[in-house]
């Protein structure tokens, strides 16, 4: 029990020889030799009782590679266990034993034992047994004496020291105090080491998220913000100091998730769990590491991930274990038992069994490289994890979870079940205890149906809150941050952790917006979803908040089914497809993940679902334990001090600048400016952004700043970047005049004055970003209006926009259909940039030299540029109210009937987009057939590259093509509407203006 | 039984009136010859014991003069219960300043508030251009408390602050309620109790 205490009070790399009980002897301040006779005064017994306490002695021993052994003798205070009801030890003194320690002993005379006290000895005087007294001393401090009977332990505890003290004289002569024994020494509870790894939430997040609400004028609770910013940037500042360039050990995992309908494995799952053998797609993208995930979509349950596959170049590959297996294989089951009694009992593990074997099965001669290191299972979740039998011994400490969220909120057949891993990277000579990194792996099941959206989003949340770990005595640190915190083994949740993967099964079955992406898919032209990107990511935040999800670009797993109607790719006519079988993450920004692959097995047919494969690679930083504790000391002790509610100097921070000026401001060009903030002042300062009213914008909608708040030491400066970025949000009235391009930003000094600042800029006003209405107004070039007041009156309004006439006009009187990847590949910023300059002055476009072809990239840049001219209005071209009108239209007479519903311009603008794509989708239909008829028998050759049924069966006709990438512009989504329109109903429309 | 009474109060006025010298005169008993201009708002407190023995602690914002943060000078006396409206006597067009800062208030500020108007910088009479009638006529006109101070000197200074501290009501509920947080009063410590809450609501990772 004792043993078991101590340990956890200890860090890993050191190990307990001996421990010893005894009760400490107080000093007298008068000579030594005479305090020993212990003549018992009523002087001295007031001394006594207020000096004494039962003490543990433990003889603590420390490994290092380098130095080899040393030890140190530790002194821990013993709580009284009533009071608390568990038993405390206070880590009281440390004599490390070198050259200079000594530890001298004396029996005690049992005549002048003082055996009225309450010293813990034998249960009763008659024993002749005599206690001892022991003396340590290392030389410079006041010696310690302490009394025990515990005549086992003592032997064992002067020959441990005896052996530390010849090993340490071994390898130095000094009388250092040995550097391992430092965390110990300062603040021993301020261990960032021992403390469990942080809450994602929190570190995925700015501080200032976490601050009170305040404003100009009326600050919020100014002492807790103190706090919180203090802490964050104690804790950051940490991190940053010891992982400027840590060296990374690349862990490579692989995760997979398996709806597998209640079947028994009953087919070859290489190709899921594998990728070892043959799956060249995989092995190619082993070896090409996909860079840094841009595309983001927090999943919004019911919104599928609507990104583009980045096809960008390869970057330099972290430095990884040699071979390209996975050095973990995480897979998660749902739906492993659907019988009833599997609910109340799931006493039966044939089905966890026999999916085991399988798994290893499916691993082929490799199977016998791994070894199983933890599986969980709930009723039908199944969690398991196997792991390179060589990096076995680095994984510490697995801890499993569930939760139930299933009938009544507690039954296991929806829910998840989880484990968390603690990997200790390889010891290095400079860094002898790498400090271990925590993976949290979630296998859910969430709720079906439907209607069950709201339902699935609870128990998310529901979810997240009660999946727990613990007790976890390895934690055992009160946090310094925190020290109201009670100092038991703490239950830690899913999120404290450095890499959190979701792996999750969310049947859904109708959502509009899904099937919709199952075509867009089919077709090969995902990029139209990038002009949706936006949107989804703002749309829906209730689950899976803060989460990645890397792009899609496998077909949807669900729903499959033999023998029923089903379509030519084998999905369920009756459901939709959909993508219910998800692989999230998140992870600290010290832990680098990068996602290597995404994507679904159609080859395993035997579930209603497809099992979903993803690649991680997990670059664990090794950092060595004492370089964290020593930074993080220093730099507690630098604020240790430091009390908010009674500062002796007000705070002062200042700017190097107090105006910004961006000068020329062009619409959809970011550019930032910094200032620096220093602490002139002579204490800490806390800083914060804050708006002129609660809970309102801190900046305009074109203006970022960044970081919005932080923690400056008194002399320290920090860098604030202002980003002016003007998208079609905030055109509109910046091309008027209406508003300016200028603000005063107020900057707040916690507990002390606001800064202000003022920002601004000169406008260029353009086109991007009116409303049709105002564009049919504009009397010349937007950039020589004057003022709102200077429009042409109503009744003088152009029937269109002459800027969006001058795009279409240009791409119709130039071959851009022989254009590859037109409205597809996204055309040079810059050359759009200049286009929209010659839109908003009225100048000529970039000229084609005479006689040459029109350049490639000027045709890619019109055409992203017509695109964007066409997002970038307020309302789309036709009114979001009336797109569920336009989406229920089933013949072309009635579509164009619609034309007459349609606001004037709007009808102007809708026949010239369509014309000029009726056109696009003509010219390529002459092409085609003229190939055709040209290139006659040799096609066969050419069309060997099919690599699915998908992409040959239906091969969509340009106009579908054209309209699938037009159809969500034209019809752009409402982000406030409830229920989106169907992207396919929209396209219709679409296509019945567009077919002759 | 003394009292203790906590209000909110801000400075007005055009630039390099003074001020951020009147304040620190009052809560520090000093003058800088050469102050930089205040760009922002500071906040300041300072205590004045009142005869009967009640204590009042005025809440000090002292805000920018430049005409170009104008538009923040609503955020800052908005809630309080008492505005210094400053102007130079060296110089008129201050006062034609002032007058409009007292007209802003009187529309917009709370209509319990109290305003008093000062003529700083009397150390410089000689250079006077607002004569002690003039303003004193207007600030009658508009019910306003009137004196001359001399930042520098000192003279007037605490005179003022004390004249206000004895105008404000003894039995009302302070409005104020910003930098209750830094507050000892018991009358503030709602305030940070509330906002404890809310911050630890918000401290809550889990936004469930």
């Amino acid at each position: 029990m004792t043993d078991r205490v101590l340990r956890s009070l200890l860090r890993p790399s050191e190990f307990v020889r001996v421990i010893l009980e005894g009760r400490s002897v107080p000093r007298r301040e008068e000579a030594d030799s005479e305090a020993k006779e212990a003549d018992a005064t009523l002087d001295e017994k007031a001394v006594v009782d207020q000096g004494e306490y039962d003490v543990l002695l433990a003889v603590v021993g420390h490994l290092d590679k380098v130095t080899g052994e040393s030890g140190s003798v530790f002194i821990y205070r013993e709580e009284d266990p009533s009071s608390s009801g568990r038993r405390t030890l206070i880590l009281q003194h440390i004599f490390p034993i070198h050259k200079d320690f000594s530890l001298g002993i004396s029996q005690l005379d049992p005549q002048n034992d003082t055996a009225d006290g309450d010293v813990p000895r034998s249960p009763t005087t008659t024993l002749p047994d005599p206690g001892f007294s022991m003396e340590l001393s290392d030389g410079k401090s006041v010696p310690f004496t302490l009394v025990t009977y515990d005549k086992e332990h003592l032997s064992t505890a002067l020959l441990a020291c005896r052996n530390l003290r010849e090993a340490s004289l071994k390898h130095s002569s000094d009388t250092e105090f040995h550097p391992w024994l430092a965390p110990y020494a300062l603040h021993p509870s301020s261990w960032l080491s021992v403390i469990p790894p942080r809450d994602l939430r929190y570190s995925t997040q700015p501080a200032h998220h976490r601050l009170s609400s305040g404003c100009a004028g009326l600050p919020g609770d100014e002492i807790a913000d103190f706090m919180t910013l203090r802490d964050e940037w104690l804790y950051t500042k940490a991190q940053h100091t010891v992982q400027r360039d840590p060296a990374r050990q690349g862990l490579r995992v692989r995760v997979g998730t398996f709806n597998v309908n209640g079947k028994m494995p009953s087919q070859d799952l290489s190709a899921w769990i594998g990728g070892l053998s043959g799956d060249e797609q995989v092995q190619d993208e082993w070896k090409h590491l996909i860079p840094p995930i841009k595309e983001i979509s927090p999943l919004s349950l019911g919104e599928s991930g609507k990104t583009i596959p980045e096809t960008g170049p390869a970057t330099a590959e972290p430095p990884i274990h040699g071979s390209a297996d996975p050095d973990l294989f995480v897979l998660a089951f749902q739906e492993l038992d659907l019988s009833t009694e599997a609910l109340l009992y799931s006493t039966k593990t044939t089905r966890k069994d026999a999916w085991t074997t399988a798994v290893i099965a499916a691993l082929g001669d490799k199977g016998e490289l791994y070894e199983k290191l933890a599986s969980k299972q709930l009723v039908g979740m199944f969690l398991i994890v196997l792991v390179r039998k060589e990096l076995r011994s680095n994984f510490v400490g697995a801890r499993t979870g569930a939760v139930g969220a299933g009938i009544m909120g507690i039954m296991g057949n929806k829910g998840a079940v989880a484990l968390r891993l603690t990997y200790r990277p390889e010891p290095t000579p400079s860094t002898p205890i790498p400090i271990a990194a925590t993976l949290t792996f979630v296998n859910a099941h969430l709720a079906a149906f439907d209607e069950m959206l709201e339902r699935r989003n609870g128990d998310f949340r529901d979810i997240s809150r009660r999946l727990e770990f613990g007790p976890c005595a390895e934690y055992m640190w009160d946090s310094p941050l925190d020290p109201d915190a009670p100092s038991e083994p703490p239950m830690l949740n899913i999120y404290s952790s450095d890499l959190l993967v979701w792996m999750v099964s969310l049947p859904t079955g109708k959502d509009m917006s899904q099937i919709d992406i199952v075509m867009t898919c089919n077709q090969g032209v995902p990029t139209l979803l990038k002009f949706d990107q936006l949107k989804s990511s703002m749309r829906n935040k209730k689950a899976f908040e803060g989460f990645k999800e890397h792009t899609i670009s496998h077909l949807p797993t669900y729903r499959f089914q033999n023998g029923i109607l089903t379509d030519k790719l084998g999905y369920d006519m009756k459901r939709k497809p959909a993508w219910t079988d998800r692989v999230l993450h998140m992870t600290s920004p010290f832990v680098p993940v990068h996602q290597l692959s995404y994507a679904s097995h159609p080859e395993v047919s035997m579930s209603d679902h497809k099992p979903v494969s993803a690649d991680f690679i997990v670059e664990i930083p090794v950092v060595d334990t004492m370089d964290l504790e020593t930074v993080a000391n220093e730099l507690y002790k630098s604020i240790a001090s430091i009390d908010p509610e009674e500062l002796t100097d007000m705070p002062v921070l200042k700017l190097d600048e107090t105006t910004v000026d961006f000068e020329k401001v062009s619409y959809d060009r970011p550019t930032s400016k910094n200032l620096v903030l220093r602490n002139t002042g002579k204490v800490p300062a806390a800083f914060r952004f804050f708006p002129r009213e609660i809970e309102k914008p801190i900046t305009p909608e074109w203006l970022q700043i960044s970081p919005l708040a932080g923690f400056l030491l008194a002399g320290e400066d920090i860098s604030i970047t202002f980003t002016v970025h003007v998208t079609s949000k905030s055109a509109a009235t910046l091309n008027l005049g209406t508003a300016k391009l200028s603000t005063l930003i107020i900057l707040h000094t916690t507990l002390g004055q606001d800064l202000f600042i003022s920002l601004g800029g000169q406008y260029e006003s353009t086109c991007f970003g009116n409303s049709l209405s105002v564009l049919a107004r504009l009397p010349g070039p937007i950039r020589e209006l004057q003022g709102e007041d200077a429009l042409l009156p109503q009744a003088q309004a152009r029937n269109s926009s002459r800027e969006l006439m001058k795009l279409i006009g240009w791409l119709m009187s130039n071959d851009v259909d022989a254009v590859d990847g037109l409205f597809v590949t996204p055309g040079d910023e810059s050359l759009i940039a200049q286009i929209r300059e010659c839109l908003d002055t009225n100048a000529d476009f970039p000229a084609t030299p005479e006689g040459q072809d029109v350049d490639t990239n000027l045709v890619r840049a019109m055409a992203t540029a017509l695109l964007m001219f066409l997002d970038s209005l307020p309302e789309p071209v036709i009114p979001s109210h009336l797109h569920a009108h336009c989406a229920g239209i089933t013949s072309r007479d009635a579509a164009y009937e619609m034309l007459s519903v349609f606001p004037p311009v709007s009808v102007n603008v809708w026949i010239s987009v369509t014309a000029f794509l009726h056109l696009l989708a003509y010219q390529a239909e002459q092409r085609a057939s003229a190939a055709e008829t040209k290139a006659g028998d040799s096609a066969e050759e050419d069309s060997e590259d099919v690599r699915t049924a998908v992409e040959t069966d239906s091969t969509p006709s340009r106009a579908e093509q054209l309209a699938s990438i037009f159809a969500p512009v034209l019809l752009r989504d409402d982000i406030e509407a409830a229920a989106p329109v169907s992207l396919v109903d929209k396209r219709r429309f679409l296509l019945y203006f567009m077919q002759g | 039984m003394s009292k203790q009474l906590q209000f909110k109060l801000v400075l007005l006025g055009e630039s390099a009136v003074g001020k951020s010298s009147l304040v620190l005169r009052f809560v520090k008993d000093q003058f800088d010859d050469y102050r930089e201009s205040t760009i922002g708002a500071a906040f300041l407190t300072q205590t004045v014991a009142l005869d009967d023995g009640t204590t009042v602690k005025f809440e000090i914002w002292d805000t920018a003069g430049q005409e170009r943060y104008k538009s923040l000078a609503p955020m800052y006396y908005r809630n309080a219960n008492c505005a210094v409206v400053v102007y130079d006597i060296t110089q008129s067009s201050s006062l034609d300043k002032a007058r409009n800062w007292i007209r802003e208030l009187q529309r917009q500020a709370d209509p319990s508030i109290i305003i008093a108007l000062c003529g700083n910088k009397s150390d410089l009479a000689a250079r006077r251009q607002v004569t002690q009638e003039e303003a004193q006529k207007y600030a009658e006109e508009e019910g306003l408390m009137w004196a001359e101070t001399s930042a520098k000197s000192g003279d007037g200074v605490a005179d003022i602050f004390t004249a206000i501290a004895k105008k404000l009501p003894t039995t009302a509920q302070p409005a104020a309620r910003a930098g209750a947080a830094r507050a000892g009063a018991a009358t503030g410590r709602a305030g940070v109790d509330l906002n404890k809450q809310n911050a630890a609501t918000s401290n809550d990772p889990c936004n469930c």
